[in-house]
């Protein structure tokens, strides 16, 4: 089942290749279809690899917050983390150094979320999920701020916003990647401790877990790839609601097989979502892909909130 | 011998504190707590598993300080079940009651010993039928058999069981009293229900307002002291106790 869905991630990512604005037929390459592969097969690997990391961090977040409703963009991770993006730049960092501004701010603003929702240890889900929006909304406040302050001097401020797969050379391509599979793989060696997380504190203490390094180990290596993707395509939320609850649904709830299915299935979505977000608009124009999984995301966040309803919150 | 020690323990929480001045637990040994609501038995269960820290006090197991006892070598000695055992998301029965296994993974070559260990235990508590439904899937009672089943999987020499029993039937009720009599271990539990576990075990601890107001054999068991833990009157009729 793993390869099989590996496939369809792997024929997600050549389909997309072939669609867009200008479409590229698969038998018959000229040179212009080849400057085209030359600037989408980077980009379509890109949302993929990207949505990989916000499924993967999903699926870490609703896990060692106990929230089924966590992600990157309900925690507020994300919004913080734009904001020291956007902070950086203008402050007139580089490239380097915006993703480690973003990893600190995204830090501070959990750890403040996770402190004033947790009592005594036990997180009360719904306060997490306000206060992480209200946190969001804040973030998104001051970054509109900074973007009328410092006006159209930084262009691509509101881009942090909306969230897109634009600027992508292979160089960011290769160092998101060799990260995320450095990560992906010292968090999977855990996937025994994180089912044990799973259990309420008491029971997961006394079996024999170190909860709080387990937990912030987990919180570190999710937060930092997020703040990795927002600081390279803006905030692209819901991706890592959505694709934890597939993946259970599906493949059930072990953390070896969600970590791993939350990952491609995140793969899968974004490239799918990207690729809509290029051939939507008839002018040629391009779509915000953020917009898209918003979209997606608020639809899917209605749902379970009708379906869980009543019924606590697993 | 494994035995559990705790000396002159004092722990202080909002509105709220527990004192004991010397407790000793024996292998083997089979305990009944007792209090009324917010007496100090969880608070009990919380210090011995090494949830809370004492403000002052030892707890020890084999003369061995619980502070000196790393979270993986707590989880060889003892295992608990806490009043609201709980998990987020929906995993199946045979997952939730293979966590008691944690403690003995990592080895590659024990993961089949392990599953073995697993139906068994799911065997002893009538659960196979059930191994493949899901958490979300199951009644309250056999929600906390299975986390019973957990506990026990753990394979420990002490069981701590918060109220294990306060959603399970008579039957069900009797059914794991049997099993956990007839184990090689030392089971210290909590529960309302004095009637039906006087015949199980061998010892009776009574928790008031933070203190220990008597710590009793099964035959010194009596109305008074039944009557100061619960402030109702109570009768003895035919060896059972009536509350009314």
């Amino acid at each position: 089942m793993k390869s099989n869905c590996l496939l369809l991630l792997i024929f997600t990512i050549i389909f997309s290749v072939f669609f867009g604005s200008s479409n590229t037929h698969l038998f018959s390459l000229n040179i212009n279809d080849a400057v085209v592969l030359h600037y989408r097969l980077p980009r379509v690997l890109f949302s993929a690899l990207i949505g990989g990391c916000l499924g993967f961090s999903g699926s870490i977040y609703q896990l060692i917050l106990k929230n089924p409703l966590a992600d990157s963009f309900t925690t507020g991770a994300s919004g913080v983390a734009a904001l020291g993006a956007v902070i950086s730049l203008v402050l007139g960092f580089n490239f380097y150094v915006i993703p480690l501004v973003a990893f600190i701010f995204a830090v501070i603003g959990v750890t403040f979320i996770y402190k004033l929702s947790s009592i005594n240890g036990y997180i009360n889900p719904v306060t997490m999920i306000l206060s992480g929006i209200v946190l969001n909304i804040f973030a998104s406040s001051l970054i509109g701020f900074l973007k009328y302050y410092f006006d159209e001097s930084l262009g691509n401020i509101i881009f942090f916003l909306m969230g897109g797969l634009h600027f992508v050379s292979w160089i960011q391509l290769l160092i998101v990647m060799i990260l995320f599979i450095i990560l992906f793989f010292i968090q999977l060696q855990d996937h025994h401790s994180l089912d044990i997380l799973s259990l309420d504190e008491a029971t997961a203490i006394t079996t024999g877990v170190n909860t709080k390094v387990v937990r912030m180990k987990a919180f570190i290596i999710a937060t930092l790839l997020i703040s990795l993707c927002v600081s390279l395509t803006g905030i692209i939320g819901f991706i890592g609601l959505i694709v934890p609850h597939i993946a259970r649904d599906l493949f059930g709830s072990s953390m070896y097989n969600n970590l791993f299915y939350s990952t491609i299935f995140g793969g899968i979505l974004l490239t799918i979502s990207d690729t809509i977000s290029r051939i939507i608009v008839p002018s040629g124009g391009e779509l915000p892909v953020g917009i898209i999984t918003s979209l997606l995301g608020g639809i899917f966040f209605f749902y379970l909130l009708i379906r869980k309803r009543g019924a606590a919150w697993f | 011998m494994r035995m559990l020690y705790i000396e002159d323990v004092y722990i202080e929480r909002k509105e709220f504190n527990l004192k004991i001045k010397q407790l000793q637990f024996s292998n083997n040994c089979k305990v009944a707590i007792l209090g009324e609501n917010g007496s100090g038995k969880t608070t009990f269960f919380n210090l011995v598993t090494g949830l809370l820290k004492p403000q002052r006090g030892l707890i020890a197991y084999n003369k061995k300080s619980i502070n000196d006892i790393k979270t993986d070598k707590r989880a060889k000695i003892f295992a608990y079940l806490p009043q609201f055992f709980n998990l987020i998301f929906n995993f199946t029965v045979f997952e939730i009651v293979h966590f008691g296994r944690f403690p003995f993974y990592n080895k590659a070559l024990a993961n089949n010993y392990n599953k073995e260990k697993t139906n068994e235990i799911l065997e002893l508590l009538n659960l196979k039928n059930m191994k493949f439904k899901r958490w979300s899937e199951l009644s309250g009672g056999e929600k906390q058999r299975v986390a019973i089943a957990k506990t026990l999987n753990q394979e420990t020499p002490i069981l701590y069981l918060d109220e294990p029993f306060s959603m399970l039937d008579v039957k069900h009720q009797l059914d794991c009293l049997k099993i956990i009599q007839s184990l090689n271990k030392l089971v210290i539990l909590s529960t309302h229900n004095i009637n039906l576990i006087k015949n199980h075990v061998d010892r009776f601890v009574f928790f008031k307002n933070g203190t220990i107001l008597a710590d009793l054999n099964v035959n010194e068991l009596n109305e008074e002291v039944l009557n100061r833990t619960y402030e109702v009157p109570v009768k003895r009729i035919n060896n059972y106790f009536m509350f009314s």
